[in-house]
């Protein structure tokens, strides 16, 4: 359901028909970019104001929305950059760290076992991607979201042939930081 | 012959054409080398997998809500974007040339300085202390490699060759505007610089980087910035040179103290324009240009709630250096001291009248009265 259509003309910068691309490229990628942004920062009203800049910043550039363009990847670009960049963030105030140690500490208190140790898990996954390379984090979270091989390498801007290469790589090292610091198996 | 490996990842992930697929299939089912092969990254695999599963929320806000969102952000920038406009006139060469007033200012960055921006010359005016002990260290060195690798975002259109010209007229007539010298000057230089073009496409790693290789990764760039482009456009622009004004060069290549310079410029151009992005978040990048001045997060945030970012330049001043608010010919500038032990000064001269700005820079044996003198006495 829509409550205003056809998109508000007056805010947007393109002409008519590129207005009614954005609503398509919107209906379409608003679920998809949203719940990639809460993953990446797990925050959902973070994510949200993370997915709406991004759609903001696809409004602000209607060439985008031209014929022979790929909007998509654009915006998981886009998209994808600014989770990082909060998640980034988020680990220079050490939340994620934080949150691990402390639900570490309380899983040793009796209680809803199960939940804490979630979170504590959760808080380890976004630490470890935190202190990845930009693109192996990314290439991870995509990947993860449903990517095909072509949308990663153009969202990414990598050669289509070295997807599997750099993705194996990248687990490789997840796996590896993920089990040195917390012992996982 | 085995399929490469990247094949067999893409084999695993479902990623190759049918037919191709069909032929990997047929050769694994019969090679024990490419299972135990695909199964040491599949491992790797569901094990980030099943973790990055655990980041997976079921729910989102529904379209039509965040179709409201997005329509009230959009709704806000068009009331604020007549003021952002202004804001980007004015406060991004501000910045940009307020960081350039200060490695002209300190001795042992204008230097670098003048061989990493020799382009920019500008501005407009409010004063801002800081400790220059308190900057990162070895800025000067690293400047340089931070000018390769930067250059791939900058790009640069017009400019081309300075021109030495010999009279005012002569300036005058190429540069489209009046163009003012000391009555009477003589053995000088007057050089015609043809308008440009600087772009700068933000690629906020490299630019955080730096942040990061400077000792000041607790600065985080605003991740809006990304792929931002920043056009400034810098008009015609006229500079007398009096005196010897050549960077002496030690004979291991380092710059020698620029106390030993008795130099005199005065660059003249009209406004500089500045064309970025809506939404550039001009407050939060002020804070973070003040807290690398050595401003505490707190002191930054406040004396950035203060600013009025639209229409001020804010000028890092070195705290041995003395500056006070003067005015050349009715026009508003701010006039910066800076003495060396040997007792020469370094002297700048920054005013802004109509649509022209000037800088003048003294350094050797001169006082602040006889810069303003100078300033004032142009014809």
């Amino acid at each position: 359901m829509s409550i205003t259509k056809p998109w508000n003309a007056k805010y947007m910068t393109g002409p008519t028909d590129q207005t009614a691309a954005f609503d398509d490229v919107f209906e379409r990628l608003w679920p998809r970019i949203h719940r990639l942004l809460i993953a990446i920062v797990g925050d959902p009203a973070e994510a949200e104001d993370l997915a709406i800049e991004s759609f903001y910043k696809l409004s602000q550039r209607p060439q985008l929305l031209e014929d022979g363009q790929n909007p998509a990847a654009w915006l998981y670009r886009v998209a994808s950059n600014l989770g990082y960049n909060a998640l980034r963030s988020a680990r220079r105030r050490g939340r994620y760290e934080t949150e691990a140690h402390e639900s570490s500490l309380r899983i040793a208190i009796p209680g809803p076992e199960d939940e804490t140790s979630r979170r504590m898990e959760v808080a380890q996954v976004r630490s470890v991607l935190a202190s990845m390379k930009a693109r192996d984090a990314k290439l991870l979270l995509l990947k993860h979201t449903g990517l095909s091989y072509a949308e990663l390498a153009e969202t990414l801007g990598i050669a289509p042939g070295s997807v599997g290469s750099l993705l194996t790589r990248a687990e490789r090292k997840f796996a590896r930081r993920y089990r040195q610091l917390y012992d996982g198996d | 012959m085995h399929p490469s490996k990247p094949t067999l990842r893409a084999y695993h992930d479902l990623a190759l054409p049918e037919l191709t697929a069909d032929d990997v299939r047929r050769h694994v089912d019969s090679c024990a080398d490419c299972r135990r092969e695909i199964a040491r990254f599949a491992g790797d695999a569901n094990f980030v997998g099943q973790r990055l599963d655990m980041l997976d929320s079921g729910s989102t806000m529904p379209v039509h809500i965040a179709r409201a969102r997005l329509q009230s952000r959009l709704a806000q920038n068009q009331r604020e974007n007549s003021m952002n406009r202004k804001i980007r006139r004015a406060a991004v060469p501000a910045l940009i040339a307020a960081f350039l007033i200060v490695l002209f200012a300190v001795p042992s960055f204008r230097a670098a300085a003048v061989e990493f921006l020799g382009l920019f010359r500008v501005e407009q005016i409010e004063v801002v202390r800081f400790n220059p002990a308190n900057l990162p260290t070895n800025m000067k060195g690293r400047m340089m490699d931070f000018d390769r690798l930067l250059a791939d975002q900058f790009t640069f259109t017009g400019g081309g060759e300075p021109v030495e010209v010999t009279s005012a007229a002569e300036a005058s007539a190429l540069a489209g505007f009046d163009v003012l010298l000391p009555p009477g000057a003589e053995n000088h230089t007057l050089t015609f610089q043809p308008a440009g073009q600087v772009s700068i496409t933000v690629v906020l790693e490299i630019w955080q980087a730096l942040l990061d290789e400077l000792g000041r990764g607790d600065l985080v760039l605003p991740a809006e910035l990304d792929g931002d482009t920043i056009t400034i456009s810098i008009p015609n622009s006229v500079t007398f040179v009096n005196g010897d004004c050549a960077i002496p060069r030690a004979p291991d290549g380092d710059f020698m103290p620029m106390h030993q310079v008795d130099c005199t410029v005065l660059v003249q151009m009209p406004n500089p324009t500045v064309e970025a992005p809506p939404g550039l978040p001009m407050s939060e990048l002020g804070q973070i240009f003040l807290q690398f001045f050595g401003m505490s997060p707190q002191e930054a945030a406040r004396f950035s709630a203060q600013v009025d970012w639209t229409t001020t330049l804010v000028i890092p001043v070195p705290n041995s250096a003395d500056y006070r608010d003067v005015t050349v010919n009715e026009a508003d500038g701010v006039l910066f001291e800076d003495y060396y032990d040997s007792g020469t000064a370094n002297l700048g001269l920054v005013w802004v009248d109509g649509e022209m700005v000037y800088s003048l820079m003294l350094n050797g044996d001169h006082t602040a009265a006889e810069a303003l003198a100078l300033a004032q006495g142009l014809r």
